[in-house]
């Protein structure tokens, strides 16, 4: 009675179980992990899980059974770090950003009567549907919501980080800070719906004229910030360049009107002396600062040892 | 002839009850200390025979401990207990100029023919 | 508390007898973990301190400093004895956090940014350090544990609100303090197993059974 219980509890739980014996050969396999991984229990019993799972044969995966072997504790493998631990396709409809279904999965020691290991068992849980909703979250938390692309916070966030990458493999780091010229006068003038078409415009112009690994993003009213890795000043230069004049090009038509903007810009990049990226930030602001003083719709350069 | 003398340095009462328990209290004087530098003071002022020493202790650990008394007496007789049996800390204590590495806890037979061993040794020179 | 008090709850020979037996289980536990992580894990000489839970805070932060900002883990074990695990860990970068694992470097994967990858790295290594150490203390005692999974407390939790579900008020935890360091990494810490008031007496007559057999 209880091991019809026990069976059909386990076929039916929305959990794969798979048991291991101290050489890695799996001895269980429940019909969870049959449905996913496509493959039945006959075919992989008595197998080495790295015969089937190549991939698994890691330093770090052994370090895990080997801790649950030895000291009988529990090993937590979580998505964040590991994604999955095996591979399976998701049935039924999928989300085209994530290919494999996303696992958070347990070791746990199986004891045998004096309480010595002899088996490790691994639990997977299917988390792909609160990962796509913990990435729309993400996305949502770094995104400005009127122009689409980076925020304020997230700017800062991946400069901090570009920073440390900086001070670790001494890889140039340049920013472009720039502004819309005379963007008050657009909303005196058309009011603010059209301000926002402007500020949405200059987003996707810019963004377009950036690569894959630059970032740009709001950093507040109508400037705007491009962070860009592995890139010296001059480079930087060209790239701001190439932004104001595509925007300057644009006629942006805001119900019969057609308007033309023009930006400011301050390019910096980073030196060994400065202390943080606060510091770079500024650099390139105050650029900003003298590109405006100089006549507008212009890009300055100014770098700590000036240039 | 006057009896041995045996130094035990352990921070554990418990661990040198244990050790003190398979050594013949009528044949041996037994001395303890409970941590390193106190059983290095010690050593020096009694020149003891032969030592049993702990690895892990605070204020000076086994391994300096150990260092210390060899500097003091180059021939002294060391044996170390240890929890830690890894070949590498075996090993270390070993090159330091151990006599022998007894793991803990300490087992009755180890002990008392370690001290037979040591016995023969001392009745030779 | 007074020193009475606290004699109350171990006699400085049953505290003594737990020190050696936490000794032995560290040797068996550093063996493992080189064996599991090959690398050498020095675990320190235990401290074992008996209190009552509202001073657990204040001992934890006097030991340690936390100006840098907490890099605690915290985990669960229930056994006959039962309590809360505290790893804190102290590095310079996180690259030698992430060897110590055998990775090379954390892959930028999906959207997380590197704080949280490092934090669950962080996770997992104590996983396996608590783990080590609290089974092998547990076994010394004949004892079986079960684990709840790992919990980062990062800058927004205070060890303040260090559960109050757990350490009842009123009553007295053991802490069993100790350092522990990679071999060759700038990386440290300390654990700190706090054992709760129900389990105490079945440590007082475990640790008794232990001495018996032992001398």
């Amino acid at each position: 009675m209880l091991n019809s219980f026990l069976s059909q509890i386990i076929d039916n739980i929305n959990c794969g179980i798979v048991v291991l014996n101290p050489n890695f050969e799996i001895v269980f396999w429940n019909k969870w992990m049959e449905i996913n991984s496509k493959m039945m229990a006959e075919q992989v019993l008595n197998k080495s899980i790295f015969e089937i799972f190549p991939h698994l044969k890691t330093e770090k995966f052994i370090k895990q059974c080997k801790s649950t072997l030895l000291f009988g504790n529990f090993t937590y493998l979580s998505q964040k770090l590991h994604q999955y631990i095996f591979p399976f396709k998701p049935i039924g409809t999928s989300n085209e950003q994530i290919e494999n279904m996303q696992q958070t999965c347990a070791i746990f020691p199986i004891r045998d009567q004096d309480n010595k290991v002899t088996h490790i068992c691994i639990t997977v849980y299917d988390v792909t549907d609160l990962v796509i909703y913990q990435m729309r979250l993400i996305e949502l938390s770094r995104t400005d919501m009127l122009t689409g692309i980076n925020n304020r916070g997230y700017l800062e966030e991946r400069l901090m980080e570009e920073w440390e990458r900086h001070k670790r493999h001494k890889r140039p780091l340049s920013i472009i800070m720039f502004d819309i010229d005379d963007f008050k006068k657009i909303n005196d003038t058309y009011g603010h719906l059209a301000g926002d078409l402007v500020l949405k415009t200059v987003a996707k112009v810019s963004q377009m004229k950036l690569r894959e690994i630059d970032i740009i993003g709001r950093y507040g009213g109508e400037e705007f910030c491009c962070i860009l890795p592995d890139t010296h000043f001059r480079d930087a230069y060209k790239v701001a360049e190439r932004i104001r004049l595509a925007i300057q090009n644009e006629t942006i038509v805001y119900k019969s009107h057609s308007m033309n903007v023009t930006i400011s810009g301050g390019v910096a990049d980073i030196t060994d002396s400065m202390k943080d990226y606060d510091e770079l930030f500024r650099c390139a602001d105050n650029a900003l600062y003298v590109a405006k003083k100089s006549g507008k719709n212009r890009i300055e350069i100014l770098t700590k040892g000036g240039h | 002839m006057s009896k041995r003398k045996v130094l035990v340095v352990d921070d554990s009462l418990l661990a040198r009850m244990a050790v003190k328990k398979h050594i013949n209290a009528e044949a041996f004087e037994i001395y303890e200390a409970n941590d390193g530098a106190k059983g290095v003071a010690l050593y020096k002022e009694i020149m003891p025979d032969f030592v049993f020493l702990d690895l892990t202790m605070p204020v000076m650990d086994g391994f300096k401990a150990l260092e210390e008394i060899k500097k003091i007496n180059p021939n002294a007789l060391v044996v170390v207990l240890t929890a830690d049996i890894q070949i590498k800390t075996t090993e270390k204590i070993m090159e330091l100029g151990a006599y022998k590495v007894l793991k803990k806890p300490p087992v009755k037979e180890e002990i008392e023919n370690t001290i037979k061993e040591i016995i023969n040794i001392l009745e030779r020179v | 508390m007074t020193q009475s008090e606290n004699r109350l709850i171990l006699s400085d020979f049953e505290k003594d007898a737990l020190k050696e037996i936490i000794n032995l289980a560290f040797g068996s536990a550093s063996a493992g973990l080189a064996d599991v992580m090959g690398m050498y894990v020095f675990l320190n000489v235990p401290v074992i301190e008996v209190m009552q839970p509202e001073e657990i805070c204040k001992y934890i932060e006097n030991e340690i400093s936390l100006s840098k900002g907490l890099n605690v883990v915290e985990q669960y074990y229930i056994g006959k004895i039962r309590g809360m695990a505290y790893m804190v860990l102290s590095f310079e970068n996180v690259d030698e956090i992430l060897t110590i694992l055998g990775l090379k470097e954390i892959q930028k994967v999906q959207s997380y940014s590197h704080d949280i990858l490092a934090q669950e790295t962080i996770i997992e290594i104590a996983n396996i350090i608590i783990g080590a150490c609290v089974s092998k203390i547990a076994e010394m005692l004949s004892d079986v544990v079960t684990y709840l999974p790992p919990r980062y407390i990062g800058s927004d939790y205070s060890l303040e609100a260090i559960s109050k579900e757990l350490f009842k008020p009123d009553s007295y935890v053991i802490i069993l303090k100790t350092v522990f360091k990679f071999e060759g990494k700038e990386v440290n810490g300390y654990i700190f197993l706090v054992n709760t008031y129900d389990s105490i007496q079945w440590l007082k007559d475990s640790i008794n059974k232990f001495i018996e057999a032992y001398i």
